[in-house]
């Protein structure tokens, strides 16, 4: 376990010093990212959420890194929160010097347990003003041990959920 | 969704008891040649339901298991009087002290025994006093009239005031609502219930070495049946790196995003117009807050979690730590543009910035706090002490710690203070460094705790002239004031020879005993006793016209000039403060004496800018034993003028950048960045009494994981602190603005122009924000409601 710890510790290390070398945002090689835009009418300040999904498909998540920004400079980022139940669920940490150009760097990695599939990383919070944003996205995610994987990366409005009035 | 509970009832009634049981000396009369005479009370299992016969005597419970008893004693034949006691605080005193001949005859006979009858008589006989007083305690119109007795503890060597109060109320009006009270140490009566959307804080804390991380919990619900904003106004250590910041929602957790405070509060507004689940953080001062929280639906939980990093404080051989659990009212001289205001509960807002409401006297609320501490001292620990709240400590080794605050003392209404002393000798200077993992030039951070050298504690010191500068202004009224009267009362004792001194006090005005420092001598000081004695306090803070009486006093230059503020520190204009002081200090030194549950970011400041000390004075402290420390400290030439041989590594931004001076058993720690490599030793040289003293530090590699996710956020809270501390006098500097803001952006920090806001946008509540509510709070304990919210 703790050898296990150690090499994602490791990985992660490697995606963080990957990603801060490569500050702008694009499409990692290996993956597939897609992005459903919510339409908002311009002009107007609206409060937005994004699902942030990984599928691994068979692979389990061990690690993940994802760079995401507003190419269309509409989105205001206001909050990031965790994924779903699971290893994901505690509300990743952002770059700070990122987050002051609207780029979001978040990353997580768990010891146990990774997930397979389809799964709800991260939810993004957003006040968006003028337009719809268009998100690029980048990710990069591993499996136990460092190995680099493909997943595809999915960011889609939150539905609303039942107990929401309006 | 997760459901917490809390056993506040019972923790409540626990805190009740024991109060009762251990703090109050409740009065007993015993019939003595047709006087009464004062006893101490028996345990509070004793006296449940105790009442008052026919002869005047108190008779013990008729069960020894029934709970704590629900009313205050009263007198038998004389239902409509009760009888409480208290330690110091005289009450309600704005009224002149008739002399206690003219107690009034239509009133229930008290006297003190005298002599030596019996061990258990406390008072001291010639030391009596009687005060009167009549006031509408509860703002509702119906008055309470109230005797005072006061005298001194001589069983004690501070000699602590005790008070015995006859209570003369409506008693039609209220028979509903008595309760018995338990904010603190007085008992009140008719204490009422404050429903607040603040139900707890939980306070969990990690700490290595000198260095802490600590997770706040606060706990909002919404108690009512519309929609709440909540606005609570509370404290923190004024050097916290407050660099985290997390909503938590049922079982959803957001992180909030630090912002320009312009853009966070932009933000915060416009979820809460839309019906957004939001909160903000904002500094008010360094050790000031403001949460808000916006949308709280009826019967709704939201918890904000806060975390933040600080570097604890090391004095004579023990660590402290510190957690601050209110704020005191503060005083905003007329001008005051960016004040912190007090205001009764429900009162209409006053003009300031940032506006705190507080409790009256008879009011509390169900919010309370817990706190735990895991210690790693590194060093082994000798003994551990909270004179300031009940504490369980387990020894989980020789340095390691677990301390828990003890329910029966969850009233948020005080600053804890925890003490550790460690293995003697066992403290070492020494340099922690860490290079972060993503670094992309092998730089890191680092700080290092400068110890005195022992042999400072053989450098004679050269005579010096002591001003007193004492507060006594409305907020010092009661224990605060006898506090501070005692310390430089101690003060005063320890002058020799050869020192001069002087006592300046302020509130409205400014005074003094003399128009110049005058020789210690037996004539003198006995003098400076009497003009001590004489001082009373009430009214406003003027500080500034304390601080210009003080440092444009006229200066011997033949001695060493320190002054000595003994205050509380409860104002609004510290800022002003500050900058009168870099212009005014010339070649004195400023020890700042905090009084109570105190305002530390200005004593801390004043010290820091006067290159001198801030010390803290509790109300359980001995001021002598607190005033002896401060002498030892001035009895031995600092070692000043230090200057760190950093052996050729690439050292930048080090803060503080002048290198304090370091007084015996005062460490003291710098915070900085490097580059490569440092070398295994550094030398840093410094000059006492004429001579030359080095101090070897050795420098190590950080294994803990606590440190290292600390150094950085340590480091850019000093850079802070630099820059706050040059703006006091670099008003017109706007690069010093920019300069906080972006370390504070870019090392996700709490400061004046950035906050944290975090917004739930996937739901959102129906109709408009509601009704804000703000939190009210209580008056710290020994501060005096009606001498400062509703006195101000």
């Amino acid at each position: 376990m703790r050898a296990t710890h150690h090499t994602l510790t490791a990985v992660l290390l490697i995606l963080t010093a990957t990603i801060a070398g490569a500050w702008a945002p694009q499409p990692a090689n290996d993956s597939r990212n897609i992005v459903i835009p919510q339409p908002i009418p311009t002009r107007q300040v609206q409060f937005l959420a994004y699902d942030i999904l990984i599928d691994s498909g068979a692979e389990p998540l061990a690690a993940y890194q994802i760079e995401l920004k507003d190419t269309q400079s509409h989105a205001r980022i206001v909050g990031i929160e965790g994924g779903e139940p699971g290893p994901y669920n505690e509300a990743p940490h952002y770059d700070p010097k990122a987050i002051q150009a609207e780029r979001v760097i978040i990353g997580a990695f768990t010891t146990a347990n990774a997930p397979t599939g389809k799964v709800r990383v991260a939810r993004l919070h957003i006040m968006a003003e003028g337009g719809t944003p268009d998100f690029a996205t980048t990710i990069t995610t591993a499996a136990p041990h460092g190995r680099a994987f493909t997943a595809t990366l999915t960011i889609q409005p939150t539905s609303k959920p039942s107990g929401d009035r309006q | 969704m997760k459901i917490r509970t809390h056993a506040k009832p019972i923790i409540a009634a626990g805190l009740c008891l024991a109060i009762t049981a251990t703090s109050l000396m409740i009065a007993a009369c015993d019939t003595a040649g047709g006087a009464m005479v004062m006893q101490r009370k028996a345990p509070a299992s004793e006296r449940a339901d105790s009442s008052m016969n026919a002869a005047g005597r108190w008779e013990p419970a008729t069960s020894t298991n029934t709970p704590a008893p629900q009313s205050p004693p009263r007198f038998a034949g004389a239902p409509e009087f009760d009888l409480h006691t208290t330690l110091g605080g005289r009450p309600n005193g704005d009224a002149a002290p008739p002399s206690v001949l003219d107690y009034p005859s239509d009133w229930p006979k008290v006297t003190y025994s005298r002599g030596n009858a019996s061990p258990t008589n406390r008072m001291e006989s010639n030391a009596l006093q009687a005060y009167r007083n009549k006031r509408d305690m509860n703002g509702d119109g119906d008055f309470t009239d109230s005797i005072a007795i006061q005298g001194n503890d001589i069983t004690r060597a501070d000699k602590e005031t005790e008070l015995l109060i006859i209570e003369r109320r409506h008693a039609a009006h209220r028979a509903e609502q008595d309760t018995l009270g338990c904010g603190g140490l007085i008992t009140t009566i008719d204490e009422k219930q404050v429903t607040v959307p603040l139900k707890h804080t939980d306070v969990k804390a990690s700490i290595a070495g000198y260095i802490s991380a600590v997770n706040v919990t606060q706990q909002f619900t919404n108690p009512y049946t519309s929609k709440i904003e909540a606005v609570y106004v509370f404290p923190l250590p004024e050097n916290a790196a407050i660099s985290d910041f997390i909503m938590t929602i049922g079982d959803r957790h957001i992180r909030g995003i630090i912002r320009e405070r312009e853009q966070a509060e932009q933000i915060y507004a416009q979820a809460r117009a839309q019906g957004h689940t939001a909160s903000l953080l904002t500094q008010e001062r360094p050790n000031i807050f403001t949460q808000k929280v916006a949308n709280i639906e009826p019967g709704k939980q939201i918890d904000i979690n806060i975390t933040y990093y600080s570097t604890l404080t090391y004095s004579d051989g023990g660590y402290e730590f510190t957690f601050p659990m209110v704020v005191g009212p503060r005083f905003n001289p007329p001008g005051t543009t960016d004040g912190i205001g007090a205001a009764p509960r429900n009162n209409p807002a006053q003009p300031n910035a940032t506006e705190i409401t507080y409790l009256r006297p008879t009011e509390r609320t169900g919010h309370d706090i817990s706190l735990s501490l895991d210690i790693d001292a590194g060093v082994s620990m000798e003994s551990m002490e909270s004179r300031t709240h009940k504490i369980d400590v387990k020894r989980l080794g020789e340095s390691r710690a677990r301390v828990t605050l003890s329910k029966l003392d969850s009233i948020p209404n005080r600053d804890f203070v925890l003490k550790w002393q460690v293995a003697g000798e066992s403290i070492k200077s020494t340099l922690l460094a860490h290079t972060p993992d993503n670094s992309a030039n092998k730089g890191g951070y680092f700080t290092m705790m400068l110890v005195p050298p022992k042999d400072l504690k053989f450098v004679p010191r050269n005579p010096v002239e002591l001003v007193f500068v004492l507060d006594r202004s409305g907020s010092m009224n009661g224990i605060p004031m006898r506090q501070a009267q005692a310390a430089i009362s101690r003060g005063l004792e320890r002058l020799q020879p050869g020192d001069s001194f002087q006592i300046i006090d302020f509130s409205e005005d400014a005074s003094q005993m003399g128009p110049a420092p005058v020789e210690a001598t037996e004539t003198s000081i006995a003098k400076g006793q009497r003009y001590l004695a004489t001082l009373d306090a009430h009214g406003g803070t003027y500080m500034i016209k304390g601080l210009r009486a003080s440092l444009d006093f006229p200066h011997d230059p033949r001695r060493l000039r320190f002054v000595t503020f003994c205050t509380d520190g409860f104002i609004g204009n510290e800022a002003e403060i500050l900058g009168e002081v870099h212009k005014r200090l010339g070649s004195s030194r400023i020890f700042s004496l905090g009084v109570g549950s105190c305002n530390r970011y200005l004593m801390d400041s004043m010290a820091r800018m006067g290159s001198g000390v801030a010390t803290y004075l509790d109300h359980k402290d001995s001021a002598a034993t607190v005033m002896d420390a401060f002498f030892d400290r001035i009895s031995h030439a600092p070692l000043a003028d230090l200057k760190v041989d950093w052996a050729g590594a690439h050292i930048t931004e080090v803060f503080p950048s002048r290198v304090p001076d370091l007084f015996v058993g005062r460490p003291v720690i710098l915070a900085g960045r490097y580059q490569g490599e440092l070398p295994s030793s550094i030398r840093v040289h410094g000059l006492a009494g004429g001579d030359r003293h080095t101090i070897e530090v050795r420098a190590t590699r950080s294994d803990s994981q606590l440190a290292n996710a600390a150094l950085s956020q340590v480091w850019a809270r000093a850079k802070l602190t630099e820059i706050a501390d040059q703006s006091a006098w670099d008003t017109s500097n706007p690069e010093l603005t920019q300069t906080a803001k972006r370390t504070a952006l870019d090392y996700n920090l709490m400061s004046p122009f950035t906050a944290f806001v975090a917004v739930d946008t996937a739901t959102r509540t129906a109709g408009d924000y509601g009704t804000t509510v703000n939190v009210p709070v209580p008056t710290p304990q020994g501060t005096r409601y009606d001498t400062t919210v509703e006195g101000r």
